[in-house]
């Protein structure tokens, strides 16, 4: 069994996605216990997954793992959003074995500082 | 200051162009495969079929003429969320005149699948707003100021391959001494949001 637990539900871009993921082996077995983060794009045009960022553990013969994640969430987003022909959902999914655990976050727009859209564009 | 160009379309709503283009092509086609079987009808396709396309170069020409290219000048390349503010237009006017002038905010998303042949796209506006331009009057150019609110709310700009948010200012002129024409210009705004 997997559980996740998140620091934060909503979290701004260019800032951290932060939390734990605990898995109890239960009499699964496992070789690794993984945590993603990214983000899909579905509607009409069907669907396209992004992942930002993972870490990982060794199961061996462990009946629990506790794995904290800290994930930054990109400056350029994007945002999460429904619209009217596709949405964004970011996620934080945890797997082990057959087991597969997903959490959906929300992203919402950064405080607008202008210095940091100038330093932005200068990078690109 | 940042200027952004014109994506038009310059004549009509753009239909204009690619129906006189469709037509020249397709009146032509076939009246170079009848030249050597039915002559006059050939010759009929191919006169026919090159009377809107000129007619289509000539409205560009006029207008060409009487109104150069059109720019939007704004403060800074990309905005946000939130943001409340203006961006001005200009075009240089060589003996037109204005008569009026409708403006809107735009946000439009794009959704495509597929590639080449096979693609297939989808657009929807999210976000449909007019807005009161303000034209001060000056003999050799055109230069009116277009106040701007973007929504806190609304979405960014999004450019992913699939998937795209583009937000548009559109401009609409009925002129006098030149054939009316439109504006398109995109503007960038970034995923921040101006808090009060």
């Amino acid at each position: 069994m997997i559980r996740i637990e998140l620091a934060q539900e909503r979290v701004r871009n260019g800032d951290r996605v932060s939390g734990r993921a605990v898995w109890s082996a239960g009499g699964e077995l496992a070789q690794t216990f993984e945590v993603v983060c990214g983000w899909r794009v579905e509607g009409r045009a069907g669907r396209r997954e992004s992942i930002i960022g993972r870490v990982q553990a060794d199961a061996g013969a462990r009946s629990e793992i506790v794995l904290p994640f800290e994930f930054e969430i990109p400056m350029a987003g994007p945002l999460s959003y429904g619209g009217k022909l596709f949405r964004i959902t970011w996620e934080v999914d945890a797997g082990a074995g057959r087991d597969l655990e997903a959490k959906p976050f929300t992203v919402v727009a950064r405080k607008w500082d202008p210095k940091e859209w100038v330093e932005e564009e200068e990078e690109e | 200051m940042n200027i952004t160009n014109d994506e038009g379309p310059v004549l009509g709503s753009g239909w204009i162009h690619m129906f006189s283009t469709l037509l020249l092509v397709v009146s032509w086609f076939f009246g170079f495969k009848l030249l050597r079987g039915d002559p006059r009808l050939a010759v009929a396709l191919l006169a026919g079929g090159a009377i809107p396309a000129a007619l289509t170069v000539l409205q560009l020409m006029r207008l060409r003429r009487s109104l150069g290219r059109a720019e939007l000048e704004m403060k800074d390349a990309v905005i946000p969320l939130g943001w409340n503010g203006s961006v001005t237009y200009v075009r240089p006017l060589r003996g037109a005149t204005l008569r009026s002038i409708e403006a809107r905010l735009q946000c439009e998303e794009r959704a495509s699948k597929g590639s080449a042949k096979q693609r297939k796209e989808w657009t929807e506006l999210v976000l449909d707003e007019p807005v009161t331009p303000q034209s001060s009057p000056m003999l050799q150019q055109l230069r009116v100021q277009i106040p701007l609110r973007i929504p806190p709310t609304a979405p960014p700009s999004l450019f992913e391959p699939d998937a795209r948010i583009v937000w548009w200012v559109r401009l609409r002129l009925r002129m006098a001494g030149c054939p009316d024409t439109r504006s398109s210009f995109r503007v960038q705004v970034v995923p921040a949001v101006v808090e009060r």
